[in-house]
């Protein structure tokens, strides 16, 4: 567990939150334009891609959020015990 | 920091992120490209920027000018720039209030009393009213779909008639919103809150909720029409299975509003009909209901134009335009209305699934052939009086199960409308000049109010052996002329006069003489107050009374009779709009004459025996090569050796270059029109296929931008726009001045939005009651739907619009539009489907058509070359453009570029919308080049007469600008390559630099 590129998964959580948010509203104004010519109104959930493509949304940010505050305490672990290893050598 | 700069994890993830969004800003980029029309649409983006003359004299450009159009003190035009010319200004307060009150007016009279027991409307002053039905929340002022209009705000009906002096329970309508959940009224369903629901709320039963609103209770029944789909849905709460006949719910809110008025709890029930289709009215025959009053979808001002008549501030004068059944299933045209599949179609393009797939496995067939509407219970109705023919069999009989019977099918047919006063018919009189007969007739007010009255006149042709040796049809009665009196004061009298050409006497022959023929026997001219009421006075001018089987005796004295004594078979064999032969051009769409459906015969519905005629679901393959030929999408394109390649980019003309402005006053046939083609590039040209509207640097044509209607501007986020009554309230009006006034009106909200072109008005017939697009069109009868569109047109017209008239041809249901195979007799396909889009034409200066998505036979109405190049240019003299409607299916051309190429030598215009076309390669087809030279010259000159050329002066240029968006994309593109190329060279170094380090680290090591 302490292994896993914490910093690299968040990158990757990252880009999958971006790509789909992106595809998740460009979707919906599309085909809401495209509703709007038949004088309906689309939802986030109208078509199954759309569904799939929130769902990854939520679990890549889901995602992010965790792999960047592993990464943070990673980090911060690695700096207290550089900081210990430094008071052992005082 | 040499570290944290060439960090391997960041760059190559950079790399990663860049790389996706450049791949896709590409390919949203092309994506965008094709579809580029709509994206400019959805941006508001004009191409084709003008430039105006300096010191040119902007007051002499303005071509057309609308009565709102601002002025200073010197009565100048005050003008603004738009796209670099100037355009007028409008006072949009006046013209909107102006808009509103024609629209008033054409819902009042519009509005049809179908029934008014005991003088129940108008409703007493101050009358105490109790609203009922779920449809009070949501009001129906248009039907759905792309001719829908937002109105921008819900109106309601308690303000309404508040206004009007009327106390409105609003405990009752507060009851309706606590209960409405799960109840409302859509294009697939008509839920009703039942009477149980209503009577069993928390505040009581109904009586006490209308204890003290009981002077009436009006009770609202709503249907709502929509494009994409037609009203067969099998709604649970149907008693049949319709979503036109009453609901279960419906009627027990009658039944209980019934039983309260039997014991005096309520005074009056008034029935208000918001809705656009004929209603079944079996369920609610029986009911004891004071009134009824359609009022169709009237639009913004429909709520207002409500209130005034049940006030009697304003009196009904309109007039049924379709005939009211009890069941609609007795029109012997729903045998075959909806979804029907070939039984067989192996070889067939495969279909795909959906609303908004393509139908080839798809087919409709009118067996019926002319009797559509009143056209067959009038002609039934005469047949049974006259006895024979089998008309009182009981083949098509729902009313009766002994018999065919007038009384039990029809509750109110074709012309029907009555009125808070009388009126009086005297004088008739018929003069014949050479071409015409001049119909008069005196009209007296007999009542004690003020009213409006139509004359309706109605034509019988003979039916003689001939017809029946060559399977001609004829009406008992058939339309052919009308006109509305003024407003008659009570004991106020009023003459007048309609001409009926004689035009309107012929035939078609299909079978033999192949064309128009005028037939020897005795022709009568009748006036009544309904298409029945005149039948019976022709039967009553021919000698038959009650005793004859009539159910009321007839007038003799409002029919005229005129005998042609020898057959006529050449007057009408040529076209009075261009002097061309008429002859036969449907052959390919009629069963029994195409080849590719041979063995497979019909029969079409025949007064000559209607027990042996009569319609049932018709069964077909489509197994044969040819058919199965005629159905792929591929098309072969002409390319006649004989044919010469059109000049390009040349200046031919004795005057130098000139610009399409210069040709303002020449017709479209003037030698000149040559040399400003020849000025155009074939890119030029090619690009009106894509884009009806573009326009054209080489000779300074401005563009001309379309938008949605039929019955109002669909202008997006806009909102400044009224909403004009629906197509069916419109010509329920039987008033043509009105009409056009309306169409005027409307032309100024297109010019005010400085737009040219309108997606409408509809021509299509409603040949079924279950017709989704019913509110677009205007009747079941050809010549009133013919003399509606003609009229609004001129108004249109007047403004200088341009208008694709909807949908040509026989696309009269929605069910399986896209691709549905079309069947149908010559002589119904040009006297019932195709007479409203010629009157249009020849008699209203229509200059566009939309092509339907259906075909005709197996041949898209867009590739029909009969329909197009034969009747549409050769026979009616056409000179404006056509265009297919939208989205472009793969039998349209998205599937093949061959239809581009062969729909423009059949003579269709653009393609709406197409999105994938490249005619690059018919570029060396001189045929194509020919007619595509053709199409470019209908569209300028369309345009040359259009609004789109205010402010354009013989020095005004236009140049093309790159829209925004497409700069956006492009600086997108390159800003993301750049990046991206960026990160991977940072990411090639980040690695580089590690593998060095690691190496040095090795070789520490190993040292």
């Amino acid at each position: 567990m302490k292994k896993l590129p914490w910093g690299i998964i968040a990158g990757i959580c990252a880009i999958v939150v971006f790509f789909t948010t992106v595809g998740t509203v460009a979707a919906f104004i599309i085909l809401n334009a495209v509703a709007a010519q038949t004088s309906e109104t689309a939802t986030l959930f109208d078509e199954w891609w759309q569904t799939v493509l929130f769902v990854f949304s939520i679990l890549s940010a889901v995602g992010f959020i965790g792999s960047l505050t592993m990464c943070f305490l990673k980090t911060n672990g690695k700096q207290t015990e550089g900081e210990a290893n430094e008071n052992e050598a005082i | 920091m040499k570290m944290k700069l060439f960090k391997r994890s960041v760059w190559t993830l950079l790399t990663v992120f860049f790389t996706i969004l450049f791949a896709i800003i590409v390919v949203a980029g092309q994506i965008a490209a094709t579809y580029s029309m709509w994206v400019d649409k959805y941006f508001k983006v004009e191409r084709y920027k003008l430039v105006a003359a300096e010191n040119g004299n902007d007051q002499d450009t303005q071509y057309y000018v609308s009565d709102y159009a601002i002025r200073d003190v010197n009565g100048n035009l005050v003008l603004k720039d738009y796209s670099g010319v100037k355009k007028q200004t409008y006072d949009k307060e006046k013209m909107f209030a102006h808009s509103y009150d024609v629209c008033e007016r054409v819902d009042e009279e519009g509005s049809v009393l179908l029934w008014n027991k005991n003088n129940a409307l108008p409703l007493e002053e101050g009358a105490k009213v109790s609203n009922f039905g779920v449809g009070n929340l949501w009001w129906k002022y248009h039907g759905g779909g792309s001719g829908f209009v937002d109105i921008g705000g819900e109106p309601t009906i308690k303000d309404a008639l508040e206004s009007r002096g009327f106390a409105v329970n609003n405990q009752m309508l507060t009851l309706i919103k606590t209960l409405r959940a799960g109840y409302g009224v859509n294009s697939e369903a008509a839920k009703e809150i039942p009477w149980e629901k209503l009577n069993s709320s928390a505040l009581g039963s109904v009586e006490k909720v209308v204890a003290s609103y009981n002077d009436a209770a009006i009770f609202t029944i709503q249907r709502y029409a929509s494009e994409g789909r037609d009203m067969l849905a099998n709604e649970s709460d149907s008693q049949d299975g319709k979503l036109i006949s009453f609901t279960k719910a419906e009627c027990s809110v009658i039944e209980g509003l019934q039983q309260l008025k039997q014991s005096g709890k309520i005074k009056k029930i008034v029935l208000l009909i918001n809705a656009a289709n004929a209603l079944s009215l079996n369920y609610i025959k029986d009911y004891d209901i004071d009134a009824c009053l359609w009022v169709g979808y009237g639009g913004s001002a429909s709520l207002d134009a409500v209130a005034d008549l049940l006030a009697g501030n304003a009196n009904p004068s309109g007039h049924l335009t379709d005939t009211w059944v009890y069941d609609a299933m007795s029109a012997p045209a729903n045998q075959n209305f909806g979804n029907y599949t070939f039984t067989q179609s192996d070889g067939v393009p495969a279909s795909t699934p959906g609303s908004g797939g393509t139908a080839n496995d798809k087919y409709v067939v009118y067996q019926e052939g002319i009797y559509v509407g009143y056209r067959y219970y009038e002609t039934r109705y005469e047949d049974c009086v006259i006895g024979g023919r089998n008309a009182d069999s009981a083949a098509g009989a729902l009313g009766d199960a002994n018999g065919w019977n007038y009384g039990k099918e029809v509750a109110y047919p074709f012309g029907h409308g009555t009125s808070y006063t009388t009126f009086e018919y005297s004088d008739y009189s018929v003069k014949k000049s050479e071409k015409n007969y001049e119909v008069t007739m005196t009209v007296k007010n007999t009542g004690t109010v003020a009213g409006k009255e139509v004359m309706q006149v109605y034509l019988q042709k003979p039916y003689t052996d001939y017809d029946v040796q060559n399977k001609i049809e004829k009406s008992a009665v058939e339309l052919v002329g009308f006109q509305k009196t003024k407003l008659l004061a009570p004991g106020e009298s009023q003459p007048l006069t309609v001409t009926v050409p004689e035009y309107e006497f012929k035939s078609y022959d299909a079978n033999n003489k192949k064309t128009y023929i005028l037939e020897s026997g005795d022709y009568y001219l009748s006036a009544g107050k309904n298409a029945h009421d005149a039948l019976n006075n022709i039967l009553a001018a021919k000698g038959y009374t009650k005793n004859d089987g009539m159910d009321s005796d007839g007038n003799k004295d409002l029919t005229y009779k005129t005998n042609y004594s020898k057959d006529d078979f050449e007057t009408y064999s040529v076209s009075p709009f261009t002097g061309e032969t008429v002859t036969n051009q449907f052959e390919d769409a009629d069963v029994n004459k195409y080849e590719g459906t041979k063995g497979q015969d019909i029969t079409y519905l025949s007064r000559s025996n209607w027990k042996d005629t009569y319609p049932s679901t018709v069964t077909l393959t489509c197994t044969s090569q040819k058919m199965i030929s005629d159905m792929q999408y591929e098309r072969e394109v002409e390319n006649n050796p004989e044919d010469k390649m059109p000049e390009y980019g040349k200046v031919t003309s004795e005057y130098g270059h000139i610009n399409l402005i210069q040709l303002k006053g020449l017709p479209y046939d003037s030698p000149l029109w040559d040399d400003l083609l020849n000025e155009m590039s074939f890119d030029e040209q090619a690009n009106f296929v894509k884009r009806t509207s573009a326009g054209v640097p080489s000779i300074a044509a401005p563009n001309a931008g379309a938008t949605d209607g039929p019955c109002g501007i669909k202008d997006g986020n806009n909102n400044e726009h009224t909403a004009f009554p629906c197509n069916p309230i419109t010509a329920s009006t039987f008033n043509s001045e009105l009409v056009e006034e309306l169409g005027r009106a409307f032309g100024m909200e297109i010019m005010n939005l400085w737009g040219t072109g309108l997606f409408g008005l509809g021509a299509n017939i409603h040949r079924s009651a279950f017709c989704g697009r019913a509110w677009e069109y205007f009747s079941e009868d050809s010549f009133l739907t013919g003399a509606m569109d003609s009229v609004e047109s001129k108004g249109l017209r007047s403004m200088g619009a341009i208008l694709f008239t909807k949908h040509f041809a026989l696309n009269d249901q929605e069910t399986n539009r896209h691709g549905v195979t079309t069947w149908a007799n010559e002589q119904s396909i040009r006297e019932i489907y195709l007479k409203a889009f010629e009157t249009g034409i020849t008699d209203g200066n229509n200059n566009g058509l939309m092509t339907g998505f259906n075909r005709i036979g197996c041949t898209w109405t867009g590739l029909h070359k009969g329909l197009l190049r034969e009747i549409l240019i050769t026979e009616w003299g056409f000179t404006g453009v056509t265009l297919t409607d939208t989205p472009v299916k793969e039998y349209m051309g998205s599937a093949s570029n061959s239809v581009y190429a062969a729909g423009v030598i059949a003579g269709q215009g653009s393609w709406l919308g197409a999105v994938n076309e490249n005619i690059d390669e018919f570029k060396t087809n001189a045929t194509f080049c020919n007619a595509l030279r053709e199409l470019v010259h209908r569209s300028l000159y369309t345009r040359l007469y259009s609004n789109a050329m205010n402010g354009i002066s013989s020095d005004t240029r236009v140049i093309y600008v790159q829209p925004g968006w497409e700069k956006a994309i492009l600086a997108a593109e390159i800003i993301s390559g750049i990046i991206m190329g960026a990160c991977v060279l940072m990411t090639a170094v980040s690695w580089i630099l590690w593998y060095r380090d690691e190496r040095e680290v090795k070789q520490t090591t190993s040292n």
